[in-house]
């Protein structure tokens, strides 16, 4: 087949309606798709297909949802803006632009801008070695904090410890020595008496 | 975006089912147009929202291999000969609305009240806020775990 045939190719609107009711298989969905997806006369019929009575009104605060996701990518016009934009004519020829276009722009788009202990510059991210810096400050924050946090709680306890230990030396004292020399004397009494026996027998 | 908005969302729904799906994709639709506004001609604004909004359906679909067309049934339908007419077709804002309302009724108070008033009355926080006689980061905080709530509900409906 060649090109120029390929391009004749389009969507009917039977399979535009098929499309819409969800009766073509994945694949035929995925291909059809592709098609309205870089195809402008297929894409304008498949917008036509849908009657003004069809349009499902926005979620609320969707525009607000919008600026939220262009501030979140640095860019700086607003959603009116768009409309306005729109009306110029670069001239150059319509790419696809899913995804956001090239896989550079993809991963600049999923990498949103967080802000530093300093204040983020704008239209700067972050690079990854100050991501790291930046979390090994907060993971020393965090351990900071707990060791802090555990001495103030066991202070408490080892003081408590230590006042029960010096109560229990005063309650406790030793006798054992006096309790010896009583019995030695006791003992040495017992054998004199028996020796004054024994000479007197 | 006030003059393609809804059909952009309305492509959205009708390829993926998901209404909270949609709004992110038709959200993405509009910032990959404004990023990439060099490369379109100016000449047809509606056609090229659309295609826009049909690739970024058709990445979804491929990355989420969330498919609801059922082949089985499609094979019937399609044997049935049709003058691109179905006898099935509802209107697609009625039909979002019943499942919305249904889903929300799902929700415990103070949540059911709150998506009610937000996603079908299309009332603004501080209006629920003032009616309410709450904090308005209170009601926001509550629509945040709603809307959390009915994606779930909304995904466990189309399964």
């Amino acid at each position: 087949m060649s090109g120029n045939e390929r391009k004749e190719i389009h969507l009917s609107d039977q399979m535009i309606e098929m499309l819409k009711n969800g009766r073509l298989s994945a694949e035929e969905k995925q291909r059809a798709l592709l098609h309205i997806g870089e195809c402008d006369l297929c894409a304008q019929s498949f917008a036509e297909s849908f009657a003004e009575r069809d349009l499902i009104p926005l979620p609320p605060q969707f525009a607000e949802g919008v600026e939220r996701k262009m501030s979140r990518l640095r860019i700086t016009a607003t959603p009116l803006s768009l409309g306005r934009k729109l009306l110029q004519n670069s001239g150059e020829d319509p790419q696809r632009t899913s995804g956001g276009g090239s896989a550079e722009d993809r991963r600049r788009a999923n990498v949103p801008a967080r802000r530093t202990e300093g204040s983020l510059e704008p239209g700067r991210r972050q690079t990854p070695q100050e991501k790291k810096r930046e979390y090994r400050r907060y993971s020393c924050r965090v351990a900071v904090a707990a060791c802090v946090t555990l001495i103030m709680l066991f202070s408490g306890t080892f003081t408590m410890s230590m006042s029960a230990l010096s109560q229990s030396r005063v309650l406790n004292p030793d006798l054992s020595m006096i309790n010896r020399i009583t019995q030695d004397l006791s003992d040495f009494s017992k054998e004199i008496i028996h020796w004054e026996v024994r000479n007197n027998d | 975006m006030k003059e393609y908005g809804r059909l952009v969302f309305t492509v959205c729904y009708s390829m993926t089912g998901d209404y909270f799906q949609s709004e992110d994709l038709a959200q993405e639709t509009f910032v990959s147009a404004y990023r990439h506004l060099d490369s379109f001609d100016g000449k047809n604004e509606k056609a090229w929202l659309t295609r826009i909004a049909t690739n970024k359906c058709r990445d979804f679909l491929k990355s989420a291999a969330n498919n609801k067309v059922k082949p089985a049934e499609d094979e019937v339908f399609a044997a049935i000969a049709s003058d691109g007419q179905s006898p099935e077709e509802a209107l697609l804002s009625a039909d979002v609305r019943e499942r919305m309302l249904a889903c929300c009724r799902k929700l415990k108070e103070p949540y059911q009240s709150i998506a009610v008033s937000y996603f079908l009355n299309e009332e603004s926080p501080q209006d629920i806020a003032r009616r309410t006689d709450k904090n308005v980061k209170t009601v926001q905080t509550q629509i945040y775990r709603a809307k959390a709530m009915l994606k779930k509900l909304w995904k466990e409906g189309s399964a």
